[in-house]
C-alpha cells in the first residue's frame, strides 16, 4: 500500500509511538487506511458513515494503543475495534438499516428516503447497491479488493482468515454478482 | 464445442493473478465468447464503483492526525480518566481549545474537559485513581482546573469514589459538596435544585449559610438561598437504578479488563451527584401543569413513571425542528406535521412520522398499541376523525390487560374528539387471511427465506427488514390493511428477509397480487377465514349505552 515504503515493522512504529513520537501515527493511519475505508464502507454501506467510522477506529485505536500486546496484530485489531464501535453505532442509530419499528404504516412516508432513491439513481449506482447487498462475507472481500486492489494477502490478515478462503469468497462473490446481475436486468 | 472458463479462472483473471499463458488464452476466448465477455465486462464495471481517490485518503489521514495532535495539546492538561463505555451521545468539549468531540470507549479526559451527555446519552468516566463516575442523560460535567474538583451545571452523575488524600469538591448551582470516601449520588434539578445523595461514607453539604454533614442513606436537597431540606432515603436502589448496564456495555478495545480492575478496587466510597427532573417528583405527572411552551424538548418528550400515552398538541416548540434535523438529516424540507416516538428504556426514538396531515384516531390506536388494524372496530366517525400533534407511546403494552394503559387511551381519544368515548375488549368474528404452512421445503429450519417483490404498476412505498414469518404477517396486514394472521401450525421462528415495493393507494384497492407473488415465493398459502379475535371496540359513552 502506498506508505509501505517506510519499511519499519507495525510493531516497531507502535513502539515508537508508545515512547512518545506521536507523529508516526501518521504510518500507521496511512498505511491501513484504505483498507479500513474498504471495511467500513462494507459494514455501513454509506460513505460518509463510512469515513466517520473510520476516523472513530483510528482514534480509538490511538488511545488504546498501550493496550495492544502483539503489534504485527494491528490490522487485526483494527478490524475488530471497527467492528465493534460499528455495532455499538448501529445499536444506536442503526445505520442504513431499516428497525422494524420504523416500518411503513398506513398513510406514512417510508422511512428509509435513502433505499429508494437509490433505486432511481442510474446503473452504477445500482450495480454499488448490488454489491452492498451481498451477504457480508463476501461483501467484505469484494470492497476490500475493489477499492485499492489490496492483495489477498493482507486481506486475509486483516480479516483473520485464510488466503485460501480470501480467494474461495472473492470467486463466488463474483457468481453471487453476476447472478443477482441477471435478475436484476443488468447483464 | 465451446470451453467456458470456470468463473474462479475469470476472477484471478480480473485480479491479475493468472500466469501469461493463461492470460493469453483467456483474452483470445474473450475476443470470441460474447458471453464469458459479457461477464467480465460486467465485473469489471463492479470494480469502478468505489473509487477513494487518494487525495480524500489523505484528507482523512490529516483529520484524524489533527484530532490526535491536539488531544496532546490538551494533555499539558493532566490527565483525569478515561471513558469506558458510552450510551447514545455523548461529548467531550475542551474549553480553552473550545473543542467538541464525540466520546467513545477509550476516550481520555483531560483537566479543562466537559462532558457533555445528550437526552438519550450516558457515559462511565474510570478516574486515573481507580475512582469511577456514572454520568446519566442531559448532563454537564466540567472538570474544572482546579485539581480534585468538579462542576455540574445540570444532570446527574454517580460516583463511586476511592478515598481520596485530598477532598474532591463538587459545585453545584446552589451547593458545594465536599467528598472525602463516600457514596453519593447528586442532582440538579431543571429548577436549579441540588439534592444529593449519600449511599456510604459522607459528604458534607454546604451552601452559603449551611454546612451540613450527609451520612449514608440520607439526601439533602436545596434551592439557591434556602435552607437545605434532609429527608432519608427509602429506596437505595432506584438511587443508582439508571445506571444499570452500563458496565457491561461494550468496552471498544478494553474487553472489560481495566473496568473489572477497577471494580475490584473499589469498596469504599460512591458518590452520585445529579440535577434532574424525574427524582424530584417521581409520582407526579403534574410537572407538566407548566404550559408546554415553557418546557424543554427533554421535559415534554418523554412519557414519566406510570405514563404510557402522551400527546404533544401544535404549536410545536422550536427546539422540535432541531430534533428532527438531528435525527433525518437525509430528509429536506418542512418538518413533519406529526410524529410518533416510542418511550423505552427511559429514551426517546422516533418511530414513524407523517408529512402534511394528521392521523385518523385508527391509525392512532394501531400505531400506538401494535394492535393489527383488523382488531379495531367500534364507530365508524369516530375512528375517521383527525387527531393532531405528536404521539409517544410504550412499546409491548398490553392493552387488553393493562386497564390504566386502556384508560389513558380513552382519555385521549375522548379529548380528540370532544366526546365521552368507551373503550372494551370484546369477541367478535373477523373475516381474515390466514397465512398457513406450506412452506418450501428447500427452507429447512434454521435457513433464511429471502423475498423480494417488486411493485405491482407504480411505486411509491417501498417496506423492508427481517422478521419472523409471525411478524410477517403483520405486516402483510399492515401494507395491504387487510387481517392478516399466522398459521401458528407452521415454524413461527423462520426469519423472512424481505423487500415489498408497492404503491400505498393502490394496494389497498388491490392486494391480490401481493399475496399470490408471496405465496409463489415461499410455498405459503394464503386463505381467507372467519375467526374469533377479540377486538377493541371505540364507542361513544352514551351509544354503547344504548346498544346494552
Amino acid at each position: 500500500m502506498e506508505n509501505v515504503a517506510d519499511g519499519r515493522k507495525d510493531s516497531e512504529i507502535i513502539r515508537l509511538i508508545l515512547e512518545g513520537d506521536k507523529e508516526i501515527y501518521r504510518i500507521l493511519v496511512e498505511r491501513y487506511n484504505s483498507m479500513l475505508y474498504g471495511y467500513a464502507l462494507s459494514l455501513c454501506r454509506d460513505h460518509d458513515d463510512a469515513r466517520d467510522l473510520v476516523q472513530t477506529t483510528f482514534i480509538a485505536a490511538y488511545n488504546a494503543l498501550d493496550r495492544l500486546r502483539d503489534g504485527e496484530a494491528f490490522p487485526k485489531w483494527l478490524s475488530t475495534i471497527m467492528r465493534n464501535n460499528f455495532i455499538t453505532i448501529k445499536r444506536k442509530k442503526s445505520l442504513n438499516t431499516v428497525p422494524l419499528d420504523d416500518m411503513v404504516r398506513k398513510g406514512f412516508d417510508p422511512p428509509d428516503e435513502k433505499e429508494i432513491e437509490v433505486l432511481d439513481e442510474e446503473e452504477l449506482s445500482r450495480i454499488r447497491n448490488l454489491i452492498l447487498s451481498l451477504p457480508e462475507k463476501y461483501r467484505e472481500v469484494l470492497v476490500l479488493r475493489y477499492l485499492k486492489e489490496i492483495p489477498y494477502k493482507k486481506i486475509a490478515e486483516f480479516l483473520d482468515i485464510p488466503i485460501s478462503t480470501v480467494n474461495m469468497r472473492l470467486t463466488y462473490a463474483r457468481k453471487l454478482l453476476l447472478s443477482k446481475a441477471r435478475e436484476g436486468d443488468l447483464l | 464445442m465451446i470451453f467456458h472458463p470456470s468463473l474462479k479462472t475469470i476472477s484471478k483473471y480480473l485480479d491479475g493473478l493468472l500466469d501469461e499463458k493463461k492470460k493469453e488464452a483467456l483474452d483470445d476466448h474473450l475476443k470470441d465468447c460474447d458471453v464469458c465477455r459479457k461477464k467480465v465486462e460486467f465485473l469489471n464495471k463492479t470494480t469502478e464503483v468505489f473509487q477513494f481517490p487518494d487525495e480524500e485518503l489523505r484528507q482523512v489521514s490529516d483529520l484524524i492526525m489533527d484530532k490526535i495532535e491536539k488531544k496532546h495539546a490538551g494533555a499539558a492538561g493532566e490527565y483525569i480518566g478515561r471513558i469506558v463505555s458510552v450510551t447514545g451521545s455523548v461529548f467531550v468539549n475542551n474549553r480553552q481549545k473550545d473543542e467538541l468531540q464525540s466520546a467513545f470507549p477509550g476516550i481520555s479526559v483531560y483537566r479543562g474537559d466537559t462532558i457533555i451527555t445528550a437526552d438519550e446519552g450516558k457515559a462511565l468516566l474510570a478516574l486515573d485513581d481507580g475512582s469511577c463516575i456514572y454520568i446519566n442523560k442531559s448532563t454537564e460535567l466540567d472538570f474544572s482546573d482546579i485539581k480534585y474538583s468538579a462542576v455540574l451545571d445540570r444532570g446527574e452523575f454517580f460516583a463511586m469514589m476511592k478515598p481520596q488524600k485530598t477532598t474532591f469538591t463538587v459545585n453545584t448551582p446552589a451547593a458545594l459538596l465536599n467528598v472525602v470516601g463516600t457514596d453519593f449520588d447528586t442532582v440538579v434539578t431543571d429548577s436549579r435544585e441540588t439534592i444529593l445523595k449519600v449511599l456510604k461514607g459522607e459528604v458534607e453539604f454546604c451552601t452559603g449559610s449551611h454546612s451540613i454533614p450527609v451520612r449514608r442513606r440520607r439526601q439533602v436537597s436545596t434551592i439557591i438561598n434556602q435552607a437545605p431540606v434532609k429527608e432519608k432515603i427509602r429506596n437505595t436502589k432506584s438511587v443508582k437504578g439508571w445506571t444499570n448496564g452500563m458496565d457491561s456495555r461494550n468496552n471498544g478495545g478494553d474487553k472489560g479488563g481495566m473496568f473489572k480492575k477497577i471494580l475490584a478496587g473499589l469498596i469504599t466510597v460512591i458518590i452520585a451527584l445529579g440535577i434532574y427532573y424525574a427524582l424530584k417528583s417521581p409520582q407526579t405527572r403534574s410537572v407538566d401543569s407548566r404550559q408546554p411552551a415553557d418546557m424543554s424538548f427533554e421535559e415534554l418528550y418523554r412519557l414519566n413513571e406510570g405514563e404510557y400515552l402522551r400527546v404533544i398538541s401544535p404549536p410545536f416548540i422550536p427546539e422540535r425542528e432541531e430534533y428532527y434535523r438531528k435525527e433525518v438529516p437525509y430528509q429536506e424540507g418542512d418538518v413533519a406535521t406529526s410524529i410518533y416516538f416510542k418511550w423505552e428504556n427511559d429514551q426517546l426514538h422516533m418511530t414513524n412520522r407523517m408529512h402534511g396531515g394528521s392521523p385518523t384516531i385508527e391509525s392512532y390506536i394501531y400505531s400506538t398499541t401494535s394492535l393489527q388494524p383488523f382488531r379495531i372496530a367500534g364507530d365508524q366517525d369516530i375512528l375517521a376523525k383527525i387527531i393532531e400533534g405528536d404521539f409517544i407511546y410504550r412499546p409491548s403494552v398490553n392493552y387488553e390487560e393493562n386497564l390504566e394503559a386502556l384508560g389513558e387511551l380513552e382519555e385521549i381519544i375522548s379529548k380528540a374528539v370532544n366526546r365521552n368515548i368507551r373503550l372494551e375488549f370484546r369477541d367478535a368474528p373477523i373475516k381474515v387471511v390466514v397465512m398457513g404452512d406450506n412452506l418450501k421445503k428447500e427452507y429447512t429450519k434454521g435457513k433464511k427465506l429471502e423475498i423480494n417483490i417488486p411493485a405491482k404498476g407504480r411505486q411509491g412505498g417501498s417496506y423492508g427488514g427481517s422478521v419472523t414469518l409471525d411478524y410477517m404477517a403483520k405486516v402483510l396486514g399492515m401494507i395491504t390493511g387487510k387481517g392478516v394472521v399466522f398459521d401458528a401450525q407452521a415454524r413461527p421462528d423462520t426469519i423472512i428477509v424481505f423487500k415489498i415495493d408497492y404503491h400505498h393507494d393502490d394496494i389497498k384497492k388491490d392486494s391480490q397480487w401481493l399475496f399470490d407473488e408471496f405465496a409463489a415465493q415461499t410455498g405459503l398459502a394464503f386463505n381467507e377465514e372467519e375467526r374469533t379475535f377479540s377486538v377493541l371496540f371505540v364507542e361513544a359513552a352514551d351509544q354503547q349505552a344504548n346498544v346494552q
